[in-house]
């Protein structure tokens, strides 16, 4: 099977509240809106700190679409339209 | 001698030239220490200085930059002569480019725990002691909520001091105007706080370095002067240095025997001579006559021409039967030469003061102490001659400067700029115009030391060289 079209990678820090909330909305919106067109793959910054320093992630929880076009988001994607807006969904 | 009187708080040399002199030791170890200055007065490049030294020094430390990328940092880096690659390579440097992605989108919370997380792996991984975090404010301006960069500031302080990590963290001063952020706060955080500023004195741009707070330790509480070249940054603490002068050594040539003989003997090691004369008088003459010598004897010598360029100094000379040309080939004479007005007299200084260190000379000559006045004010000059001629005496060199005088009979003038109290030896030289003819008299007025002769001379410059011809009857 190949990948889907829309591929996001969630950087988490650990259990904390603020990664939860970030994985929650991307899920939520995604269900939404690319509904069995996307993949999500989570990266725990706190034990692969190399995936992170790579993709030179400072903060968390921060989402980067790796494809089909870069984008980078920080923070819970509390604002549910500016997220949209950005992914051009 | 930099130990500090209060009771001890450890201290980590920052290796910067002067730096450890004004913090008396150094920078507060496993402690976090602010610099505050405008955009490009140099906070960078004393964050990467310090790491670098304590690098080659065999102390690793890492490097997180949020706003310059790596790429000019190192290019930066390169036009001062800092390899960083090698220290990279054996792990003792570590350059993190932490540039947050100006696209990219914020919305709703988030923390710094990525960049802890990665610190840390690289702390533990490199052995690291020593962090640099350059342009913090760019990190905290991405929160862009007080209270929350509050809290980030004082988790990271935490983290760093649990770790007894020596921090150097900068940050942008606010432009005049603009809404001061949370500075205040970092300020009471950090256990010494420096400024730095890059202000116009007259026409020349001046950078300046003052430590604002060091709890727990003395400073020097002055406003420094500083200069970024090759090989970095240097300050000049000129209120720090003491007198410590060494005596006046042994007697050896001037080049010329019966000069030798009419200043005593020849000039002493570690003494200061001053000729002085109007133009045209053969100042030059003497001085590469001086130096020609000195390398005839294996001697390395520097010599600081504010006056003519070295092609026009070799062939001058030439004319006057000295070539200098295989002693500046073999390196023992060493030309530095440059316009007065080309930069501040700091940067004189630090040109000169680099250059002794390098070239550990035996005699230092410079030409001249008038043309001085052209790097902007008498006080600049005054301070670069003091400067100069003090660092050679504290370190047992030969000083020879010469002064232009404009008229042909003015005693007032000896040596123009106020630097007299230092000067040990004095010769003038003058034109005197007789029976339709011009002669040259040569007077010894001063020889600390010595006995020398009172008598004006003849003496005489030709294709073959200098002549002292005798009493003038």
């Amino acid at each position: 099977m190949s990948a889907n079209e829309y591929r996001f990678r969630l950087f988490v820090a650990g259990n904390e509240p603020n990664s939860h909330l970030a994985e929650q909305n991307l899920r939520s919106i995604c269900q939404e809106y690319l509904s069995g067109r996307h993949d999500i793959e989570i990266v725990d910054v706190l034990t692969d700190f190399e995936a992170a320093l790579n993709a030179q992630i400072m903060v968390a929880p921060a989402v980067v679409l790796v494809a089909p076009r870069s984008v980078t988001l920080f923070g819970t994607l509390a604002d549910k339209a500016a997220v949209m807006s950005a992914l051009a969904l | 001698m930099l130990e500090c009187q209060l009771p001890t708080i450890r201290k980590c040399l920052t290796r910067i030239e002067g730096l450890d002199q004004i913090l008396k030791g150094g920078l507060p170890s496993g402690r976090t220490t602010l610099i505050i200055g405008g955009p490009g007065t140099g906070k960078s490049l004393f964050g990467l200085e310090f790491l670098y030294r304590s690098a080659q020094a065999g102390e690793p430390g890492i490097f997180i930059s949020f706003e310059e990328r790596a790429g000019p940092l190192k290019d930066n880096a390169d036009t001062l002569g800092w390899q960083l690659a090698p220290l990279e390579q054996s792990g003792t440097f570590f350059l993190l480019e932490g540039r947050i992605d100006p696209r990219a989108v914020i919305t709703g919370d988030f923390g710094i725990q990525s960049f802890l997380a990665i610190l840390d792996h690289k702390l533990k991984a490199m052995g690291a002691k020593r962090i640099v975090i350059d342009a913090l404010d760019v990190l905290m301006r991405l929160i862009n909520d007080s209270r929350r960069e509050q809290d980030e500031l004082v988790a990271l302080h935490q983290w760093l001091a649990e770790r007894d990590v020596t921090a150097l963290l900068t940050v942008k001063a606010p432009r005049e105007g603009q809404h001061e952020r949370n500075y205040d706060f970092l300020d009471y955080l950090a256990d010494c706080v420096i400024h730095l500023d890059n202000r116009m004195l007259g026409q020349l741009s001046t950078r300046r370095l003052r430590v604002v707070k060091y709890r727990g330790s003395g400073f020097g509480s002055n406003e420094y002067p500083f200069v970024i070249d090759s090989p970095g940054v240097t300050l000049l603490p000129i209120s720090e240095i003491g007198l410590s002068h060494q005596a006046l050594g042994d007697r050896f040539s001037t080049g010329l025997t019966a000069l030798d003989d009419l200043v005593g003997g020849g000039f002493r090691r570690a003494s200061s001579v001053l000729i002085t004369g109007s133009t045209g008088t053969g100042k030059t003459t003497l001085c590469s006559v001086f130096a020609q010598m000195a390398c005839a004897r294996k001697e390395r010598i520097l010599y600081i021409s504010f006056e003519e360029s070295e092609a026009a100094l070799v062939s001058a000379m030439r004319s006057s039967g000295t070539d200098l040309r295989s002693t500046l080939a073999s390196g023992e004479l060493r030309l530095l030469t440059a316009m007065p007005e080309a930069m501040g007299a700091e940067q004189h200084l630090v040109r000169g003061l680099v250059a002794i260190k390098q070239l550990q000379p035996s005699c230092v000559v410079i030409e001249s102490a008038s043309a001085c006045k052209r790097m902007g004010t008498e006080q600049a000059a005054f301070e670069y001659l003091m400067r100069m001629i003090n660092t050679c005496k504290e370190m047992g060199i030969t000083i020879v400067t010469t002064n232009q005088t404009a008229g042909l009979h003015n005693l007032d003038e000896i040596s123009g700029i106020g630097i007299s109290s230092l000067i040990d030896t004095v010769i003038q030289l003058r034109l005197i115009e007789e029976n339709a003819i011009l002669r040259r008299n040569l007077l010894v007025m001063k020889s600390r030391g010595s006995s020398h002769s009172h008598a004006v001379h003849d003496f005489a410059i030709t294709d073959q060289g200098v002549t002292i011809l005798g009493k003038v009857a």
